[in-house]
């Protein structure tokens, strides 16, 4: 796995969000993208799972040596990038594990493999949920319908441990959770990590980076990486506020 | 003349032509003559009605006029062709499954006996034809065929039942409870036909039961239903109607209601086919404390039009509606919702909601939606509201993230949308061979192309 971000420089409704972004992330990395609000942090999250919307401007991202800009959000996923949401969506009526089916099947076809049999499906299920912590109940409810916050996001991560990505970019999984959520999310990440897979965690506050260790810490910070580190950058600027990096760059 | 003109003109001599053979044609049904005759000089004086109508303003009936006579000719004059012999396996590919205890099964406006089957004796449940029924009702039935209905108000009902041959008389007893539905299936299998589908049904004090219509056409053709049933104190009636019709038919149907003390009732309207169709639900909650709750889920598309009119009159003090009625509207279908509640001066601590939501799948798809609140009594709790949308790009998203494909997630929101709806029919093991229709259904409807201009 290699994701490879150059100069990337992105705006919404002619407003520039991202001003020269480059980034790599290589297999089996955690990467950290901390930055305040309005960095641009959630629109680098959305631009690689390839929401409508944004403008490239210019740069370039690549993954595995292929242009993602040019891949549909569902190729994206088939070639194995996982965003979890900030907000994760309501389908009121679309059945989770139905959903969730679905998702993998389409993948697997995509990978030519064979559609996973109904009871492996429910076997899978079921250990992944009760990883989470999440009751069976979840499985047969609409998808995210009447979740609290912490549910969805527990639901978000519990997706990711189906689907099994390669790349997962988290957008502030951490935000609105208390602290036996954050708990479960980080050691659902951690299970996950592994030398086939990276994660992209993006988030506002360091709290998150106890739980989970990032190899690198990136600020963001005006739309671009403004400082790059390993863990001790997160405490930093915990101890310090984001004013520390981003005044003087 | 000149009205006749401009309003809702029809062919009279091909109409009289039509009344007048269905005197010799159906000799069991003679004695239906003066009801039928009187119904059609309503029609004469009267016409159908045009878009000049408030009630139908947005519903032009100028094909289904134009075709009808034409239509009438040729159902008159069929004879009991091989269309209405249908193989029982052929049957069995169009029917719902699992209704087989009481079934009562139409062929082109034709009864099948050897297709159907009737409650067994002492059920509490006595089904009989039109053409069957002792001849002592006959003169009581005159009496009650159309009471509810009310051909007077009613142009489309007058032409029913100008052409009324024959229908069901379903009488449940007082305290009978009967498990079984009564599956009610009117087909039509010739094409360019006129039926006029017709069921009268009498639920006792404290019974239940439960009734199930469906219309379906595999031909252009024309069906003009009407249902009347009457809920006696503390009755309970489930009715889910299916309408399938083809897509270049038309079907003008209207259910009355009435409810007693206590009585209550859930409905289901599923609208899946047919060019033009118009369903009038009526629901008058007579007796204090009869409760009713209807759901309705309608769609459109390619250039069909779909209407449905509701209409609750809450009579009586402490009576509660619940309605809600979604459309999905593809392609350049048109779709109509008016859900008309009037709370009476009688019917104090009144409770009705109505909700009507809509979802556009494509920019050339029309509704028209108009939610109506007549109150005049002055300690009700009533809302109503209507909503017209299209498919949630961020629930797409969400769905394309995880690896759906962009077409399949739509289905999978539309199908969500109407699920909700069909969850509701009152029979929970047609749950999942009406969630089959229904996507097969929706999928087509989405599938097409947009317009291109």
């Amino acid at each position: 796995m290699k994701l490879d971000i150059r100069n990337l420089h992105v705006s919404v409704g002619g407003t520039e969000i991202l001003k020269g972004l480059s980034l790599e992330v290589g297999t089996g990395e955690v990467h950290a993208i901390m930055g305040p609000n309005g960095s641009g942090k959630s629109t680098l999250a959305h631009i690689l799972a390839g929401r409508s919307g944004y403008e490239v401007t210019s740069g370039t991202v690549t993954y595995n040596g292929e242009n993602l800009l040019e891949m549909e959000p569902e190729q994206r996923a088939w070639a194995g990038i996982f965003l979890g949401f900030q907000y994760p969506i309501e389908i009121p009526g679309v059945n989770n594990s139905y959903f969730l089916k679905a998702a993998l099947n389409a993948k697997r076809k995509y990978l030519q493999q064979p559609e996973i049999d109904a009871i492996q499906f429910l076997k899978l299920v079921k250990e992944k949920a009760r990883l989470m912590k999440m009751d069976q109940s979840f499985l047969n409810r609409g998808v995210n319908e009447g979740f609290s916050g912490g549910e969805k996001k527990r639901n978000e991560i519990f997706q990711m441990s189906v689907l099994e990505p390669t790349l997962a970019v988290l957008d502030e999984t951490d935000s609105g959770l208390d602290i036996d959520a954050l708990k479960t999310v980080a050691e659902g990440v951690n299970r996950l990590r592994s030398d086939d897979r990276a994660f992209l965690l993006i988030t506002h506050y360091q709290r998150l980076l106890d739980y989970i260790q990032p190899d690198f810490v990136h600020v963001l910070a005006d739309g671009r990486i403004v400082r790059t580190g390993g863990r001790e950058l997160a405490l930093d600027l915990e101890a310090q506020g984001y004013d520390w990096v981003t005044t003087g760059t | 003349m000149a009205k006749q003109q401009e309003t809702g003109s029809f062919d009279a001599m091909l109409y009289r032509q039509a009344s007048e053979a269905l005197d010799r044609r159906f000799p069991a049904t003679r004695w239906l003559a003066p009801l039928r005759k009187h119904a059609l000089e309503r029609l004469a004086h009267s016409g159908f009605p045009t878009t000049r109508d408030e009630d139908w303003r947005y519903t032009n009936l100028k094909q289904v006029v134009l075709r009808s006579g034409e239509f009438l000719k040729r159902s008159t004059r069929e004879k009991q062709s091989a269309a209405r012999r249908v193989a029982k396996s052929e049957l069995n590919r169009l029917l719902l499954p699992g209704l087989t205890d009481i079934t009562l099964v139409f062929v082109d406006g034709v009864y099948q006996p050897e297709l159907s089957s009737s409650p067994p004796p002492g059920s509490g449940m006595r089904i009989r034809t039109l053409a069957t029924v002792d001849e002592q009702e006959r003169e009581p039935l005159l009496e009650t065929l159309g009471a509810l209905a009310g051909i007077e108000g009613c142009q489309v009902t007058a032409f029913s039942t100008a052409f009324l041959t024959d229908g069901l008389v379903i009488d449940v007893e007082a305290d009978a409870h009967v498990p079984a539905p009564v599956y009610a299936v009117f087909l039509s299998r010739t094409a360019d036909i006129s039926t006029h589908p017709r069921i009268l049904m009498n639920l006792a004090a404290n019974s239940s039961a439960c009734l199930i219509e469906h219309h379906k056409s595999l031909h252009p053709c024309l069906s003009s239903s009407i249902t009347e049933i009457r809920c006696a104190d503390h009755a309970r009636l489930k009715y889910f109607k299916l309408q399938q019709e083809h897509h270049s038919a038309f079907h003008l149907a209207s259910q009355h209601i009435s409810l007693a003390d206590s009585a209550g009732m859930q409905a289901v309207h599923l609208d899946l086919g047919s060019a033009l169709s118009r369903n009038g639900l009526n629901v008058k909650l007579n007796g204090d404390h009869a409760k009713a709750r209807l759901h309705g889920l309608f769609l459109a598309d390619a250039s069909s039009h779909v209407d449905n009119h509701t209409r609750i009159d809450h009579q009586a003090p402490h009576t509660r509606s619940e309605e809600t009625y979604r459309g999905v509207i593809a392609d350049h279908g048109r779709g109509v919702f008016n859900g008309k509640i009037i709370v009476h001066r009688a019917a104090q601590k009144t409770n009705a909601q109505l909700t009507n939501a809509n979802l556009l799948l494509s920019p050339g798809a029309e509704i028209d939606t108009k939610p109506e609140l007549e109150i005049y009594a002055d300690d009700v709790k009533c809302s109503h509201g209507s909503t017209v949308g299209r498919i949630d790009t961020n629930a797409l998203f969400y769905l394309r993230t995880r690896g759906i494909p962009e077409q399949e997630a739509r289905r999978f929101v539309i199908r969500a949308f109407g699920g909700e709806i069909v969850s509701r029919i009152p029979v929970p093991h047609l749950y999942r061979p009406v969630s089959d229709i229904l996507a097969a259904r929706l999928e087509h409807a989405d599938s097409k192309p947009g317009p291109k201009q």
